[in-house]
């Protein structure tokens, strides 16, 4: 017998027994779901030339509108509920793609936590765009000396969310999108910003990353310097991501050693350094696109690493490293999508991979070429 | 447990050494066969299949010896490498996943996806070949075991995508390439079937001939040498039954000699039938002679039928090969049997000759009579030259010979028929004064009827000359029937209609009248009208050369000299090389503007010595 879900039948029995409560056993599902990731379908993205997709970003209201931006600086949209239907095929063929672009590589991209019709592009063309979805419009260009490498767009605050641009100077704007320009500098002084995050559970607290390898954290309300300035990494800080309940952050150095630290206290609770060949560490853009989910009972955070994605789960304070194998070449962004136990991944072979559970994929057919695809045939009529 | 692992692994390590050797020695094999791919009958490629079979944890270390082993190897290698590396890929999963796994590495390999760092080593042209061939199998690849692996499905489009090779160009070569193949075979089946069909066709008509000399043949060589193996052969069965019985001395004593002999010579005088042609079967034997001449001259086109029919072989024609061949072979039978016998040919000479002679002298009575030439002909000398050529020519081509048939000339009833036809004339002035010059009459003008003031001035305008031209010649008008065509032109107009204009041969728009359907298309293909036989080319020449003959004639211009007399009056003219000189000097010297600029010299110097020698005498100025 087929099983109905990914859980295993031990946990629904004992959930029905009265000794699984029912956050335990969602929890459970949630995690078996997340164990067994694999590449399961093509994304397609309307771009308006085939390039290599170099970020992307799943918005965090419906989660399912996939935003990507591309080497050639053109940027793309997907409706991820067509590609759970398989329609997404029809669904392309109509959609004209975005009628704007930057003029270089997009460097990151996120759309407005609220709601999903605004979004934000930076690129190397050194601006950071604010586009308008229903008008399909450009509403904003912001112009920087130094193309800005990662921006992230305050998720708590919705009064007056800032964005913030880290562009590989001491020097870090606040983007405010209702006065229309840079409200507030954050000035380090000490060594070149490459990632900024924002705390979920602190709206004024900004998390930023240096090339030397240190994180700092700032109050944006005050007009002073750096409330702490901690050395995380060995070299260049790739990215910073915070646990959705803001206890423990994950930081990963631009040379994929990964860590685990308490908010709080900057503890470090784990590391682990992931194993990667022709490791070439870009000083100029040393940023890791990398993302964790906190669904189920262990950590999991994917890592782009060469061709693979080193998924990592950590639990019970150890961590298990598994590679997803699905690229062709290298791959450049990957992305959870919440509430989905799905991850995509995009990568320079212009192409973006959604990795789910076996169990979100069992078409009759499907298994059946794939069935008749993996089996061994010996004979040599 | 401590132990096993151990054994285990050097099991593995054993195996491993294994498939080395064995993938080393196929490569070599295949190349010194100048091959570019492995031969699937090969030992050391089942010792291979038979290993990996049998261990699958042999695969992982294996694949990367293979992807290790074509990194380091030139392109003619890499190819035996791929088409090794393709064998497994389609039997077996686990070697799937391990190549899938890093298909990428194989890719830059063998695709030149990298081309920077990783170019393709030579020979270019193995190269070249190395990129179809692993396009080839990667798309194959992709079609069969896609659905399957995710990242193998991914492989066309960055093949596509990749700047480094024209996939879509190549796959489009590809099935292009197909498409032709296709092509060309059904052509080629298409041709095997007409020329089978022609073939089948001309042997079809030969069949019934063949088989009735094959017949005749049989017939005669049967009863001039009558074969006992037919009655030999139904005691044998009995009689080999009752000799096994026997045991050897038995069975010698059966055939008369004693055991004490040790050997019987038999004297065989000739083991071929030998036929003495007398005159009760001369007459059979000829037939015999007859249908092997003929026979002989069968197997010949047959031949020939066979050659053709397996140069455009298909499956199609394979029976009817079949059904040729056995004929031949009966043929052969028939023909060598006929040959065993050496039947002479010499008395049929012999009585050729006999009768040759015999025929010869009774035909002596007859003298042979000269053939009658014919009387030359007179040339009338008031007939033009020309007339008179082509009048003989018309003599020669129907000059009488022996085949034309005496009824084909026209009869006295006939001639009577065509002179009924002959028009007659009334008689005339013309025939009045045939022959006779005559000068025109004069008509005394009538002026009695004009006022005397209007009258002409001279007086010898009260005479006028009568038209010369009535003495010389008639004018009568035809009243025959007027020629009228039935034919239409019928050729189809623009607005739907057919051409109604009616004409002997030519329509003036659309050309030569053809026979045409109702939509107005010809009926037959036209051929190509610009295309005039030799023959009539010269006819035509000959016509145009009568007719300006006979123009030349009525207007006494010579038409065909018009050339040449113009190249002669300018030859005429051409300076000789002293004229020429003079004419070339002339032109400088008398140029008038020349002759103005020295005159105008001369002047000054004739002034000034005059203004020299007189300018101080007064009457000097």
């Amino acid at each position: 017998m087929k099983p109905c879900c990914s859980a295993s039948p031990t946990s629904i029995s004992r959930r029905e027994i009265g000794i699984l409560k029912p956050l335990q056993l969602s929890r459970r599902i949630l995690d078996s779901r997340l164990t067994q990731l694999a590449a399961r379908r093509f994304v397609k993205v309307k771009l308006a030339k085939a390039a290599p997709i170099t970020c992307i970003d799943i918005d965090n209201n419906e989660h399912s509108f996939l935003l990507c931006g591309a080497s050639n600086g053109s940027i793309g949209l997907c409706n991820l509920h067509l590609v759970d239907d398989g329609t997404s095929h029809k669904w392309n063929l109509s959609n004209p793609g975005f009628p704007f672009s930057h003029d270089f590589m997009v460097t990151d991209c996120q759309w407005y936590p609220q709601n999903n019709q605004i979004g934000i592009t930076s690129s190397m063309d050194k601006t950071v765009k604010v586009f308008d979805l229903p008008s399909c419009s450009i509403i904003d260009t912001f112009k920087y000396d130094k193309p800005p490498l990662q921006i992230h767009w305050n998720e708590l605050d919705s009064s007056t969310p800032l964005i913030a641009v880290a562009h590989n100077s001491s020097n870090v704007p606040l983007l405010d999108l209702r006065v229309g320009e840079t409200s507030q500098h954050l000035r380090s002084r000490k060594s070149s910003i490459c990632a900024v995050r924002w705390c979920p559970t602190r709206r004024h607290i900004l998390a930023m990353g240096d090339i030397e390898g240190y994180v700092s954290f700032w109050d944006v309300r005050s007009g002073r310097s750096a409330l702490r300035r901690e050395k995380t990494t060995k070299g260049p800080v790739g990215g910073i991501k915070f646990a959705s309940n803001g206890v423990y952050s994950v930081v990963v150095a631009a040379s994929r050693a990964v860590s685990i630290r308490d908010i709080d206290s900057w503890k470090k609770i784990a590391k682990h350094k992931i194993n990667m060949t022709n490791l070439d560490v870009n000083r100029d853009n040393p940023c890791v696109r990398f993302d964790i989910s906190d669904e189920g009972d262990s950590l999991r955070i994917a890592v782009p690493c060469n061709e693979d994605i080193a998924y990592l789960n950590y639990n019970n304070g150890g961590f298990t490293e598994s590679r997803m194998r699905g690229h062709i070449s290298n791959v450049h962004a990957v992305r959870f999508r919440r509430h989905y136990q799905q991850l995509y991944s995009s990568s320079n072979d212009r192409t973006v991979l959604g990795w789910t559970d076996a169990f979100d994929c069992q078409q009759q057919e499907f298994l059946q070429d794939q069935q008749e695809a993996l089996r061994d045939d010996w004979d040599d009529d | 447990m401590s132990m096993e692992a151990p054994s285990s692994s050097a099991s593995l390590q054993s195996r491993q050494q294994i498939l080395r050797v064995a993938t080393s020695k196929l490569i070599r094999q295949t190349q010194e066969g100048d091959k570019d791919e492995i031969n699937v009958d090969s030992a050391y490629l089942k010792s291979l299949r038979n290993e990996i079979r049998g261990c699958e944890e042999v695969i992982p270390e294996y694949v990367d010896y293979l992807q290790q082993t074509t990194r380091r190897s030139m392109s003619d290698t890499r190819i035996t490498l791929l088409s090794i590396i393709d064998y497994f890929f389609c039997r077996s999963h686990a070697f799937r996943s391990r190549i899938v796994d890093d298909i990428q590495g194989l890719l830059k390999l063998v695709c030149e996806t990298d081309p920077l760092h990783c170019p393709l080593p030579g020979p270019t042209h193995k190269a070249k070949q190395l990129k179809v061939y692993a396009i080839k199998r990667i798309k194959a690849w992709h079609e069969k075991f896609g659905p399957g692996y995710i990242k193998l499905q991914g492989v066309p489009e960055f093949l596509k995508h990749s700047k480094a090779m024209d996939f879509e160009r190549a796959s489009a070569e590809l099935l292009a390439e197909q498409r032709r193949k296709e092509e060309e075979d059904r052509k080629k089946t298409e041709k095997a079937k007409i020329v089978v069909a022609s073939i089948r066709q001309k042997y079809d008509s030969l069949k019934v001939d063949v088989s009735r000399h094959l017949t005749e043949i049989d017939t005669g060589l049967r009863i001039l040498v009558p074969s006992f193996e037919d009655s030999f052969d139904q005691p044998s069965s009995s009689m080999s039954a009752e000799l096994s019985s026997l045991n050897t001395s038995e069975r010698k004593k059966l055939h008369g000699y004693d055991d004490n002999q040790q050997s019987i010579s038999v004297v065989v005088v000739s083991a071929r039938p030998c036929v003495t042609i007398s005159e009760e079967n001369e007459d059979l034997v000829q037939t015999v002679r007859d249908a092997k001449t003929m026979l002989d001259s069968y197997r010949s086109d047959i031949q020939n039928f066979i050659r053709k029919v397996t140069a455009c072989a298909c499956n199609e024609t394979n029976e009817f090969l079949k059904e040729l061949i056995e004929t031949k072979r009966q043929i052969d039978v028939q023909v060598e049997k006929a040959n065993e016998l050496k039947l002479e040919q010499k008395r049929k000479k012999e009585v050729k000759k006999k009768t040759r002679k015999d025929s010869d002298s009774e035909d002596s009575d007859l003298e042979d009579v000269p053939e009658k030439e014919l009387e030359d002909f007179v040339m009338p000398e008031e007939i033009p030259r020309h007339i008179l050529n082509r009048v003989n020519e018309l003599e020669k081509e129907q000059q009488p010979s022996t085949s034309r048939e005496p009824d084909n000339e026209p009869g006295p009833s006939t001639s009577k028929e065509s002179a009924s036809r002959i028009p007659i004339l009334p008689f005339g002035l013309d025939l009045k004064y045939w022959g006779e010059e005559r000068a025109p009459v004069q008509i005394p003008k009538n002026n009695s009827d004009s006022h005397r003031f209007w009258r002409a001035p001279d007086e010898d305008t009260m005479v006028t000359h009568d038209r010369s031209e009535v003495y010389e010649t008639r004018v009568f008008t035809f009243v025959g029937e007027e020629r009228r065509s039935e034919k239409k032109c019928r050729a189809r107009l623009s607005d739907g209609r057919l051409c109604p204009r009616m004409d002997f041969v030519k329509c003036p728009i659309h050309g030569l009248i053809v026979d045409r359907d109702e939509e107005g298309f010809p009926l037959k293909e036209v051929e190509d009208s610009g295309e005039i036989t030799e023959k009539e080319a010269k006819a035509r020449e000959k016509e145009q050369e009568e007719y300006m003959r006979d123009l030349e004639a009525a207007t006494g211009i010579d038409m065909s000299g018009k050339a040449k007399k113009k190249q002669q009056k300018k030859d005429r003219y051409a300076p000789t090389e002293g004229q020429a000189v003079r004419q070339r000097l002339e032109k400088k010297l008398l140029d008038k503007r020349a002759i103005k600029r020295i005159s105008e010299t001369l002047e000054a110097i004739r002034r000034a010595k005059q203004q020299k020698k007189f300018g101080d005498q007064f009457a000097h100025l």
